[in-house]
């Protein structure tokens, strides 16, 4: 194979993505006041030195929060995209292997779920199992799994009429084995690429149900829960809103960007266009 | 009386549902397959003759009729014990591209039969795949492979391995060689005819070249609309085919120094797949049979 030029996007995005995942890694080493304490400076402080993204209604230090609330903000997003893509996933191999009638339920099933909005189903959940980061992140995780379902199931059905699936069928293969054997392998590196490009909307999703008391509670420095909290200070201090904002957005950003990079090197249709 | 065939089909159907009525694939077949014989199946596209094969190999089931396979009715077994017999008969696809599995080496494809069917060790497996693949005319270095690093005739060896493993009774080769170049096309069908004579396993040879077929087949069978038109024993086939439709089949093989007889027998034609053919209810030849 020949080598393929990286383009600047792809690299902007691998960069960005490694430098926000090392600063969330070494966040409570790097960050200069502990997140969670009160009064380390005067309250609704500008950003100035000293206090770079200023100071929230409690006179904490927002850098500190903002930088400590990237593991949650990502970790809620990791774990929840992960046990989204996974049994998304499982549904929709296997509905995309069983027969016609099974095949039909659960696609309806799916599109039934498909058709509310993730958040919307995100936030029934919690109501339902009540609020909290765990709560949370398994809400996030289920609402996602009709997307990851129905991708799943459009990648397997492709692969089910292929002579190399009927051979291993005429092998003896067992139907789990010809599905993670021969089946996973073959769709998994589109399903990667799925779940990067999720992984932008998981965070939001997190950040949204904080945002509405309904994820991480407060004081715990969760980007949304950030949001929330300084909501009441928009205009005398419109940091405390900006700084977890900008936050997010990068975030979302580059990971988007290594998702649709990737989707591009991946699927030979969009093979050759940029 | 004579052994029992390998595989019998009594009046076989299989007919699915299409946009403007039931299109029926396979309309009624019967035949044997006796042990160390080569059965060709000639037709042109959408005659019936890879579903037939699929029926024949398990892929897909008969809408009426029997299939018979070493005396057992597969219909009436217990799914177990066709899952065994089953294991018996394996299958040659037309391209070698898609039959192989791009993310699995070639070695573990070819010996898989073998590790899901237990009782040997990976190091028996190994040793055993070593020598299809010698066998095929492939290096035992090879094993640890990619798909894509092979040619289509190489596939093709894989292909046929990988058939081979399990010591089948019977191989349908679905046109195992119209995806190939024709410089290739002589050296698999001579890997095929070696396979057979050295293990004495038998052949449905499905290709909608006759030339092809007559070469490999002890006996051919046309088909055409799901219907045998014509089946007997290669030589007679050839050299007297009663059928005009295998006359036409006939008539488009190209020779050397020959000029095309125009006009003198009826060309074959690509009709759709419903359209009522006369030949099948007018011959007399539909019900041509021939015990061997």
């Amino acid at each position: 194979m020949t080598r393929r030029r990286v383009s600047w996007t792809v690299m902007l995005g691998i960069g960005m993505v490694a430098l926000i995942l090392i600063l969330a890694a070494v966040a409570p080493w790097l960050a200069p006041f502990d997140p969670l304490r009160m009064a380390v400076g005067p309250r609704l402080a500008a950003p100035q030195a000293g206090f770079w993204f200023g100071t929230d209604e409690f006179g904490r230090d927002l850098f500190s929060r903002v930088l400590c609330g990237a593991r949650l903000s990502i970790g809620i997003g990791f774990v929840a995209i992960t046990i989204g893509l996974v049994l998304g996933g499982v549904i929709g191999v296997l509905a995309a292997f069983s027969g016609r009638w099974v095949q039909a339920l659960v696609l309806r099933a799916l599109d039934v779920l498909y058709s509310f909005p993730d958040t919307l189903i995100a936030l029934a959940l919690v109501a339902f199992l009540g609020p909290g980061l765990s709560n949370a992140t398994i809400a996030i995780a289920i609402s996602l799994i009709p997307f990851y379902a129905r991708v799943t199931f459009g990648l397997a059905a492709v692969e089910r009429p292929k002579p190399y699936v009927e051979a291993a069928r005429l092998a003896g293969v067992s139907h789990s084995r010809l599905l993670a054997v021969h089946v996973l392998p073959n769709i998994s590196q589109t399903l990667i690429v799925m779940g990067t490009l999720g992984f932008s909307s998981a965070i939001l999703s997190a950040a949204g149900l904080s945002f509405l008391g309904l994820g991480v509670q407060p004081p715990a420095p969760e980007w949304g829960a950030i949001l929330a909290g300084g909501r009441n200070y928009l205009t005398k201090a419109p940091w405390i809103l900006l700084c977890p904002g900008l936050a997010i957005c990068l975030t979302v950003l580059s990971f988007n960007l290594i998702g649709d990079s990737w989707r591009d090197l991946v699927d030979p249709r969009r093979r050759g266009r940029s | 009386m004579t052994e029992t065939p390998l595989v019998a089909l009594h009046d076989v159907q299989r007919h699915f549902p299409g946009p403007g009525g039931v299109v029926r694939a396979v309309n009624g077949v019967s035949l044997t397959i006796g042990r160390g014989q080569t059965v060709g199946v000639v037709g042109e596209s959408g005659s019936g003759k890879s579903t037939l094969g699929r029926i024949i190999v398990g892929l897909d089931d008969p809408t009426a009729g029997r299939v018979v396979m070493a005396g057992h009715d597969l219909a009436a077994m217990p799914a177990r014990a066709r899952r065994t017999l089953r294991r018996d008969v394996q299958m040659v696809f037309q391209d070698p591209y898609s039959s192989l599995n791009p993310r699995m080496t070639v070695g573990r494809q070819v010996g898989e039969s073998l590790l899901v069917q237990g009782g040997l060790t990976r190091a028996q497996i190994a040793e055993r795949v070593a020598g299809l693949f010698d066998q095929v005319g492939l290096r035992p270095a090879q094993m640890a492979s990619y798909p894509h690093e092979f040619s289509g005739g190489q596939r093709q060896r894989i292909a046929i391995a990988r058939a081979v493993a399990p010591r089948p009774h019977l191989i349908v080769a679905d046109e195992p060689v119209s995806a190939l170049d024709v410089s290739v096309q002589a050296q698999i069908l001579n890997l095929l005819v070696d396979i057979q004579r050295k293990s004495a396993l038998s052949y449905l040879f499905i290709a909608h070249d006759i030339a092809v077929v007559a070469h490999v087949s002890h006996v051919i069978l046309v088909m055409h609309r799901g219907v045998v038109v014509e089946y007997g024993q290669t030589h007679e086939v050839m050299g007297d085919a009663q059928h005009p439709y295998s006359q036409a089949l006939l008539a488009a093989v190209p020779r050397f120094g020959r000029r095309r007889r125009g006009g003198a027998v009826p060309e074959p034609r690509v009709a759709a797949p419903r359209e009522r053919f006369e030949w099948c209810v007018r011959s007399p030849t539909h019900a041509y049979r021939v015990e061997i």
